[in-house]
Parts: C-alpha cells; structure tokens; sequence
C-alpha cells in the first residue's frame, strides 16, 4: 500500500497496462476514501467495474455513491442494467423509470453514439429478457417432459448490447479496451417449422407365399390350431425379450451389458453414446445390439468404423462371438474393387481409410441401416475430416462407442452430441454460455441440467457402480540369453528373410515362429526350401536338442506344482515341443487347440479342472470357456499384437476370477519379442494394468496402421540391433505418450461425469 | 379339441405329439419326453430328454424349451407346410330371414343411393378364415397376430379375436370340403390381405402416432438447431459490416464478396438441415409385413338377401348374407380397400360401393373420384 501512497496514479495506471483489474480497483478506492466527492473518481471506478472488468456488485456500490451526489438519467439507466443483471428486476424497473423520468427534464445530457430513446429501449430489453429466463427457469421445472407446439417455435437472438459510455464532459475519457459481455436480447426470430408424416410402406404379398397356402394340403383342425397357438407363443417371447442372447456363442453376458442394450432399443431408439469404462465390454454390448437389430430384420446393412489397429479385432469378434461375417479393409476384394466393396452389406472399416480421399465419395453415397464408430473420441473436433464423415454419412442408427468421451475440453462432448441428436444441447455458443463454467472449458455449469440431456443419449457403466471388483496381475518377464546356436539360427533367419524377396504376410509369420521357437520354424523353412539355400539353416536347427525357453519353462512349473497353469503358444510345432518336454520330465498335461472337436474341447477343460495340472493350449484355448479356476499364465511365445496378449490373459483375469493372476512371459534376448515386451512391459506397464485398457491405449496412438504391421515396418527398415532398439524404444515412447494422453483423458471424465449414468 | 390359447408346455407337447412322440408331464413344469425317430433326426435330440421351462435346471439329459431357446425355435421345422389348411364344418341354430331383412337398412348404410331386396335364399357357402402374422419395423419392432373372416359371395371383410374360442361347440370337421379353383382362392387371399393392411395400420395408429410425434419433435430440434446457426453467422457477418448498414441492405463493390460468403455458408446449412432431416425420416419409416399364416374353410348354410342397389337411373345386383359366427348381417364390403369406414357411397360409372374413407379429395362435392375405377383404369392403362 506504501507505493500506492506514494504515486497511486502511476500504480493504477501501470496495473491497467498489466490487467490487474482487481489491484486497480483498490487504488481508486483508496484515493475516493482520500476525495470521497470526486466525480471523476467514482466514474473511474465505475468503468473499471463495468468495462474493464465485470464486477457489477462493485458498480453497484460506486453508482449508489455518485447518484447520491448527482442526479443523472444516464446514472440510472446504467444502475438499472446492473440491477437486472443481478436479478434485481423490482429495482431495475424502478431505476429505470426514474431515468426515463429524469431524461425528459434533461434533454442536454446525451451521450455520443446512442440516442436516449435507444438507450432507455435497451436496458428495457435487458430487464425483459432476465425477466423471460427467470419465467423460462420456472416453467422448465413445472413442465419438464411436456412437448412443445407443433409448428412455429420461438427461439430467443442474441444481439450485442453495449452499455452507455460516460456522460459528456468527463475529462478523463477511459480506454476500455473490452466490451460488455453479450447480453442477450428477448426479441424472438419465429421460425416455421414444417410437421412430417411417417412414411408407411406395407410391403406387397408375394405370389409364391399365397400359392403355398393354396397348395398346402389341408390338414386337421388340431394341427392348424397348434400352428396358430406356437406363432402366437414365438411373439410373446419376442416382446421385450432380447432376441439375441441366445443366438450368439462364447460370451459372457452381464446384466449391465443386458440392460444397456434393452435402454438403447427402447428409449434411444438406435442413437446412443456408450461411455463404459475400460473392461466392462463395450464391444460386447456394441456386439449384442447389431445382433438384436439384424434378429428382428431392423437393419440390412452395417458399417463398423474403428482406428486401424482394432479392425481385424472388430471382424475377428463379430464372427466368432456374433456369427456375423463381416469383411474388412483388409480383405483383398477392397483393393480389388473399391466401390463393390462398399456396397457389401456388412463393413468394418479403419476410420482413416473410409475419410481418405479416394474412399469418401464411395462412402457417402450409401444409406447405412446402422453405423457404429469405435473409439469415437477421434470424433471430438468438428473441424475434422473424420467428424465430417461421420455428419455426413447417411444413416438410421448410430452408436458411438469409446471409454472417454471428454479429452480436452466439454465442446468436445457437444461435437460428440451432436453427431447423434443434433440441436440437443442447441448451437456450440448456447451449450457454452449454458452449460460449461466460465474461463474453464473442463468444468460443467448448471450439472444437473446437462445430465439431464446427457441422460437422453449417453450410457456409461463404471467399475463402481456395477460392484465389479477384480484380482490384481502380477507379471514376470524372463529375458533369456539364447545358446550359440539358437542366437546363430535366428540371426540367419533374420538375414535370410531379408534377401529373399517374399511377401509380407509370410515374412511376418516366419519372423513370428523363428521369435516363438526355431522347431516352429522349421516346418515352414522345409516347404520353402527348394532353391532357396535354407539347407544349411534347416541343419541348424536339427542340431538344437534344447533351447533356453525349454530350462526355464520347466522351472516356472516345478514351482507351486499344485498350482494349475496354462502355457499359450501360437504355434502347433512349438506346442509339440513343449509337450515332448513335458512327457520327458514327468509333468502331465493335456493339449487344447482349434483342429478339435467340441467334445475334445470339453473333455480336455474339464481334465485340466479336474487332475491335470497343466494345459498347453494355442490361441483359441479356452474361448468361451470358465477357467477361473487357473490363474497362472505362461507365455510361451507373444503375439505381436498387445490386444492379442491382453485375450490371452483376459481367459484367466475376468470377472469371476477370485485369486490374484501370475503371468510369466518368456523371450530370447535379442528377437523381436524381446523388444515388444520391452516396451509393453517397462513402458507401459501392460501386464499389470486394468483389464481393457490396453485397448484404449492403441485407441490413443497417433498411427493409423496395424500394430503387428508397425511392428514390420520396424523390422524392415532396420539394418542393424542397434536401429532396431533405437526404432522400438520411439515406439515405446510413443506408447507411453499414448498411456498418458489416456489417463489424463480417464481422469477428466471421471471428474465430470461421476457415477451419473448408469443403468 | 382343444381350440383355446394353450401354455407352452402344452402347445409343446401337442406339437411332439403330433409327431410320434410320447409325452408326459412330470413336476410343476418338465416335460418327459420320448422321442419318434422322425424327431430324433429332425430336432437331433436323443430319443428320451426331459424338457424343463426354467433356466438352469438343464441335467445330463434335460434340455431348456422355453420361449427363447433353440428347442423351442426348432420346432418351427416340423411344421413345414402342414396345419396350413383346414377345412370345418359349423353347425348353428336356424334363424330367421324375415327378421333379419327388417335390419338390412342399418346394415347398409348408402349415402347417395337405395337398395331393394329381391329374394331370400338358403345357401351354402364356405367362409375364410386367414390368419396373418405382421411385422412392423421403425425405429421399434412391434409384432402382432389376428384373423380375418372372408365372404366369398360379396368379399366383405371382419376382424376376428379369438374367434375360434367361441366355435369349440359348433364346429366339426368338414365331411366333404367344397372346392375352390385357384384363381378364387388367390382372390380372397388377396382381399384379405388388403383388409389385413388396413387393420394393421388401425392397430398401429398410437404406435405411428408416437412416433410422428418423436419424429416432429426431434425435426423441430435440428430445426431449432440451424436456425440458431444461421443467426449467429448472419450477425457475425453484420458486425463486419459498415455502420448502419444491414447485411440484407443493397450491396456495394466492397461488401458484395461477405454477401456472397454468407449466403453460402446459409445454404450450406440449409442443405446439411435437410440431410438431418431425411435421415430422421429415414429412421422412422415405418415398413410392414404382413404374411397369412394359415385358412380355414368354414362350411356353413346361410340365408342370403339378394339386393339390387339403386343409383339414379344405373342399378346393380348384389347379395348380402347373414353371418352366424357374427351373428348378424356381414357388413357391406368396401370395393377400394376392403376394410370399410363409415357409410357407403356409389360410384356413378360402375355403381362400386366405396367406403367414404376411400372416396377422393372432392367427396364435398356431389362428384367424386372412385378408386376402384381409377385403379381399374390404371391397370388397363398398364396392359
């Protein structure tokens, strides 16, 4: 306070240049308590408080001040907006009409860019649009659920309304480099709002279905009235009854995931936002509601749109859980015949390939039946091609499917909605003056409200709220130092593979086995062999009795032997490599793989529940299938894919599972596994992770390809170990970039949302 | 017989026995089952099982039937073509033809003609009756079942509910089943079902009026919603214009480009409005499905009432007959949709009897449009 005694007017104007509104402020009261009658100082404060910085609790107090030593129309015009905007509408009113009283006596007082009458009719709209919104406030308590007047509907403009600049003749004329906030006015635009009737198509009977009742012999009356009696008994059970729960195989159903769905049918009618938590399901529910439009022929036709790395899960899922072929952007016939291709009636597509330049006109000439976005929170920015196509597309029903809604900011939420139910939170400028806090686009305003609309479109299941709780992973990396002779064999390979000029698919499963074990490779270099100079590589391997997987995978199962385990494998030579070592070592075990039969299946699971403490299963094992009652896994190999790893774990870690669940991953220093595990492991910690949440992870990677192919490109460019790490630890880095833009983004919706909305 | 609606159970066991198999109840709710071979290879059942309705309670041998299991939907195979067709005999009591005439007039009511009755006789005729299974898709599915009663003689039309409850008594199965040539036949389906497509949008009036209702309520958003939109960058655009001018003002050299600018990004939004909106409409669309799920031949000796109908200086000759499942005189049939409205009017060309439900744009007038001759027109224009 001493500089301010000292030179308080070089103080406050140097805090007007460095915006500290509030410090300035105290100045000017300090020098009014010193000259309690100065005009020009209670003017000052008043256009801070008013122009500069919008405090009218402030304003409030100068202006009783200065009206009290002069009497001014322009006072009380600027004291009756203030009232209003404080919701004091009485004394707006009455400040108002002694202004207007006031104005008539002083014709001489004007101001410079409004006339009186403009002035007086201004405030006059502001203290009638606050009067509108209190009455507006009140009925959508009263009538909440009631539906408007068909036809013309009054929407309320926004215009700018500036307060009146100080009365002629003050000296020092205030720079307000601000304007007034925007103040809306109540003048009404009437819209025409044209009424539609449903179209109603009843479709014609065809010729060979009347000549079958014709041609049927008759038959007794008994059976005709049976026939009725089942027709009558297969509607009942349709009604309100999910079709699809008994039509899709090897899935866990929840209540929730049951719930969810029937919301969607019937109260959003085909446009909904799911929101669940990483692990509940999503694409279960995702996969249960395509299924129940196709089973009661609501939709025709389907496109799934997901980022790249999740395309040949989305096909993989829908097929074997949902018994719906899809085919996909990877299939050969889309590079074949692009606009045959989009024609199909079921489509999983990568976002980035159906907004690409070539793809989008094909795309948005279709009309889709159903349209389902994964990972949609690519779609949070309206300025992009993405939430473009998505607008543009034509369709009935969508849903839009990701586990954090809200990245940055709740626009992102609007533009969300508003791909859904357009003009449910009105325009971006309304949904921010309403419902997002001022100077925080993170923080809701008027909460209730905005989940209260939230509610008509969005469904968000959390741990918490269906009681889920599950044990913890605890994971152990065995990094292992291969034998001469393994090290030689792989790094063979690897050159090999370089110099032959073979195609990619093959190159990857050759990279895959030779990672898994060199017996799993073999078979393969075997059929390649003619010409190709592999002899001496084949020899190689034939001399290999053990290798260092082998030792340490007979240590992890001499330990807890009482303990079941399951050791995956990808590859059946590998699989028959580790039972041979098994028998020799006196451990029993039974096998579990794709080529057997359903009764083979069972009989092997229930052998592994009832005495046998090991399985040895490929990727299918245990697919759909309880094996709670294990709760060791051993990874014998790794699939290059982390969602692949995370099925092979969530066999074992999911709900029902009791016991905290171990898993051991093997790998040879110096493959491609090593390095993938390296940065799964170390970077991001996937083991031990949530259940699920590797899924939105990948989902928040800036790649748009396949990460088993990212991988590839990795190998392939490559020339030595030393670019090889330097290439995985960017792309570990690049992970972790991605776990944290997931969390932060985790962690906002949690904040925002909370426990809302649920079922 | 049993023609009353049965439990599951039941209608399970009625179809297993109709198929060979022996069934027997055991519990509150199981069903023992021994199976034909005929089902054995068509269900791929073992030849006993026990049939449970209650999830959960499936053994070794029991299997789960209830409403939504693959048991029960299976059965659907077994009926192939047959309980299609049948062919009943109804017995009633005899009633009076003179008393019946008396009522004629109320049963008839003609807006712009007469009738006279010329002759009664006792005939006998074979009433349809179809059942239709329909399915109706919006953004909803909804499902239904009824029957409709065909006449043959003047193809009037009935809903029918549980209809066959009320004939356990009087009905038997029919000694010589009268025949019918193809053509007929193909007929009456065909009435019937443009009766059964009336009946259904009756029934569907609530459910297509909800959903009218959501389907205006959400237009009125994305209208709202555009609108809005279109405000807010036309008063953008005002605030770049030069003081006191309007954006709708005539446009001068500098400011012709943001005109220009504006009115595209306004009709830009006009046309995204209406893609949203044909999109909704495209979601509510309702799309019906109506197929005959089964006939029956119902024999029977009625009186009929042989009329001519009068129409200025035209007449035609028409019957009407007395119904004795309904008990009393089958109402006329509206030539046009076949599921009538209100009262009757006569075309002047053809003399058809159109429902006023059907009758064109200017019925106000004495002039009116007939369907059945626009229609009849139409076709011929076609050949």
């Amino acid at each position: 306070m001493s500089r301010i005694q000292d030179n308080p007017i070089v103080t406050y104007e140097r805090c007007l240049r460095k915006g500290d509104c509030k410090k300035a402020a105290r100045i000017l009261e300090y020098l009014i308590s010193q000259y309690p009658k100065d005009i020009e100082l209670l003017q000052e404060i008043i256009n801070l408080a008013v122009y500069l910085s919008w405090q009218p609790e402030l304003a409030r107090k100068w202006l009783l001040r200065l009206i009290h030593l002069r009497q001014v129309w322009l006072d009380y015009a600027l004291l009756s907006k203030i009232e209003a905007h404080l919701d004091n509408l009485t004394r707006a009113r009455e400040f108002l009409s002694m202004a207007r009283s006031l104005q008539k006596q002083q014709p001489g007082i004007r101001p410079e860019d409004a006339s009186p009458a403009e002035i007086l009719r201004e405030v006059d709209d502001v203290i009638k649009y606050r009067e509108w919104q209190r009455t507006q406030q009140e009925l959508e308590v009263e009538t909440a659920g009631k539906e408007g007047a068909a036809g013309r509907r009054e929407i309320k403009s926004r215009k700018t309304v500036s307060l009146p600049k100080p009365v002629q003749g003050n000296k020092k004329a205030l720079k307000h480099p601000r304007k007034p906030e925007v103040v809306p006015s109540p003048t009404p635009i009437l819209i025409d709002t044209p009424t539609y009737k449903i179209p109603v198509r009843v479709e014609p009977l065809p010729e060979d279905i009347m000549a079958s009742l014709f041609t049927a012999a008759a038959t007794s009356l008994d059976e005709l009235c049976l026939r009725i009696d089942y027709q009558i008994l297969a509607i009942r059970g349709g009604f309100d009854e999910l079709l699809c729960l008994t039509a899709i195989n090897n899935v866990d159903r929840y209540w929730y995931q049951i719930e969810t769905v029937k919301k969607v049918l019937k109260r959003f009618h085909g446009r909904a936002l799911l929101c669940d938590e990483v692990g509940l399901g999503k694409t279960i529910e995702a996969g249960m509601l395509i299924k129940e439009y196709l089973l009661r022929s609501m939709v025709r036709n389907i496109l799934i749109l997901t980022p790249a790395p999740l395309v040949s899960q989305w096909q993989e899922e829908m097929e074997v859980k949902f018994g719906i072929p899809f085919i996909s952007t990877d299939s050969p016939d889309f590079s074949r015949d692009p606009v045959a291709f989009w024609k199909q009636p079921f489509l999983i597509a990568s976002l980035a390939m159906a907004k690409s330049e070539r793809n989008l006109p094909l795309v948005l000439q279709q009309f889709y039946d159903l349209v389902v976005v994964d990972e949609a929170h690519h779609l949070r920015n309206k300025t992009t091609k993405a939430w473009k196509l998505i607008n543009q597309l034509q369709k009935k029903f969508i849903f839009l499917l990701t586990a954090t809604p809200v990245q940055n900011n709740l626009i992102e939420l609007f533009n969300l909605i508003t791909l859904l139910k357009p003009g449910q939170f009105k325009t971006e400028k309304v949904f921010r003056q309403e419902y997002v806090a001022k100077g925080n686009l993170k923080k809701p305003a008027h909460r209730e409200k905005l989940h209260e609309l939230l509610r008509e479109v969005m469904i968000r299941n959390t741990r918490s709220a269906i009681d889920l709780k599950l044990p913890k992973r605890f994971a152990t990396t065995m990094r292992l130092s291969p034998s001469a002779l393994e090290e030689r064999i792989y790094e063979s390979v690897g050159a090999r593979l370089k110099s032959m000029n073979l195609k990619k698919p093959l190159v990857n499963m050759l990279l895959r086995e030779a990672g898994s074990s060199p017996f799993a490779l073999r078979e393969s270099l075997l059929k390649l062999k003619g010409g190709n100079g592999l002899g001496d590589l084949i020899a190689m391997i034939d001399q290999l009795e053990e290798i260092s997987k082998g030792k340490a995978l007979l240590d992890i199962l001499k330990k807890n032997q009482a303990e079941k385990k399951i050791i995956f494998t990808q590859f059946l030579k590998s699989m028959d490599y580790v039972t041979t070592l098994l028998e020799r070592n006196g451990i029993s075990f039974t096998t579990f793989c794709g080529n057997m039969t359903v009764r083979e299946k069972d009989e092997a699971i229930r052998r592994f529940k009832a005495d046998i403490p090991v399985l040895v299963s490929t990727e299918s094992g245990g697919e759909g299938r309880n094996l709670q009652f294990c709760n060791t896994i051993i990874n014998f190999d790794l699939p290059w894919n982390p969602m692949r790893i995370e099925q092979r774990i969530g066999r074992l870690h999911r709900i029902g599972q009791t016991r905290d669940v171990f898993i051991f991953n093997l790998s040879v220093r110096g493959t491609i596994e090593d390095y993938i595990i390296e940065i799964l492991d170390s970077k991001i910690n996937m083991f031990e992770m949530v259940i699920g949440e590797i899924e939105p992870i990948l989902g928040h990677l800036e790649e748009e390809t396949d990460f088993d192919d990212l991988i590839m490109d990795i190998w392939m460019k490559s020339a030595d170990q030393e670019s090889m790490r330097d290439h995985f630890e960017k792309l570990g880095e690049e992970l972790a970039a991605a776990k944290k833009r997931y969390i932060e983004t985790r962690n906002l919706d949690q904040e925002i949302f909370g426990e809302d909305y649920e079922i | 017989m049993a023609l009353i609606m049965r439990s599951l159970p039941e209608v399970i066991a009625g179809i297993l026995e109709l198929h060979g198999a022996v069934v027997e109840k055991v519990g509150a709710d199981g069903l023992d089952v021994i199976a034909s071979p005929e089902l054995v290879r068509l269900l791929g059942v073992p030849e006993y099982h026990r049939l449970s309705f209650v999830g959960g309670n499936e053994g070794k041998n029991s299997l789960y039937a209830s409403y939504d299991s693959d048991y029960f939907r299976s059965l659907e195979h077994l009926f192939n073509d047959r309980g299609r067709r049948a062919a009943v005999a109804l017995l009633h009591p005899t009633v009076r033809p003179e008393r019946i005439a008396e009522t004629l007039a109320d049963r008839i009511p003609l807006t712009n003609a007469t009738f006279r009755l010329e002759r009664i006789e006792e005939l006998a005729i074979s009433y349809f009756l179809i059942y239709f299974h329909f399915v109706a898709l919006s953004d909803d599915r909804h499902d239904g079942m009824f029957s409709v009663l065909v006449n043959p003689l003047n193809f009037s039309t009935a809903l029918l509910e549980h209809v066959l409850e009320d004939l356990v008594e009087k009905i038997r199965p029919a000694a010589v089943v009268e025949e019918i040539s193809a053509a007929e036949m193909m007929k009456i389906l065909k009435i019937s079902h443009m009766a059964a497509t009336g009946m259904v949008r009756d029934r569907l009036t609530d459910f297509i009026r909800s959903a009218e209702r959501r389907l205006n309520r959400d237009v009125k958003r994305v209208y709202e919603y555009y609108e809005t939109l279109k405000e807010e960058i036309r008063r953008r655009f005002q605030k770049k214009m030069p003081q006191g001018k309007e954006v709708s003002s005539p446009p001068e050299s500098a400011n012709r480009e943001e005109m220009e600018a504006l009115r595209t990004r306004q009709e830009a939004i006009d046309a995204e409005r209406q893609w949203k909106v044909q999109d909704l409409i495209a979601k509510y669309a309702l799309r019906i499905k109506i197929d005959p799920l089964c006939v029956i031949q119902i024999q029977t000796a009625v009186p009929v009432f042989f009329i001519t109908i009068k129409r200025r200086l035209s007449s035609r000759p028409f019957t009407v007959t007395y119904n004795p499942l309904l008990k009393r005189v089958d109402a006329l049939p509206c030539e046009s949709c076949f599921h009538p409205s209100g009262a009757y009017t006569i075309c002047d060309d053809k003399l058809h009897i159109v429902c006023n439900r059907c009758i064109g744009a200017n019925s106000t007038s004495r002039k009116f449009l007939c369907p059945v001759c626009g229609a009849n027109r139409g076709a011929k224009d076609k050949v």
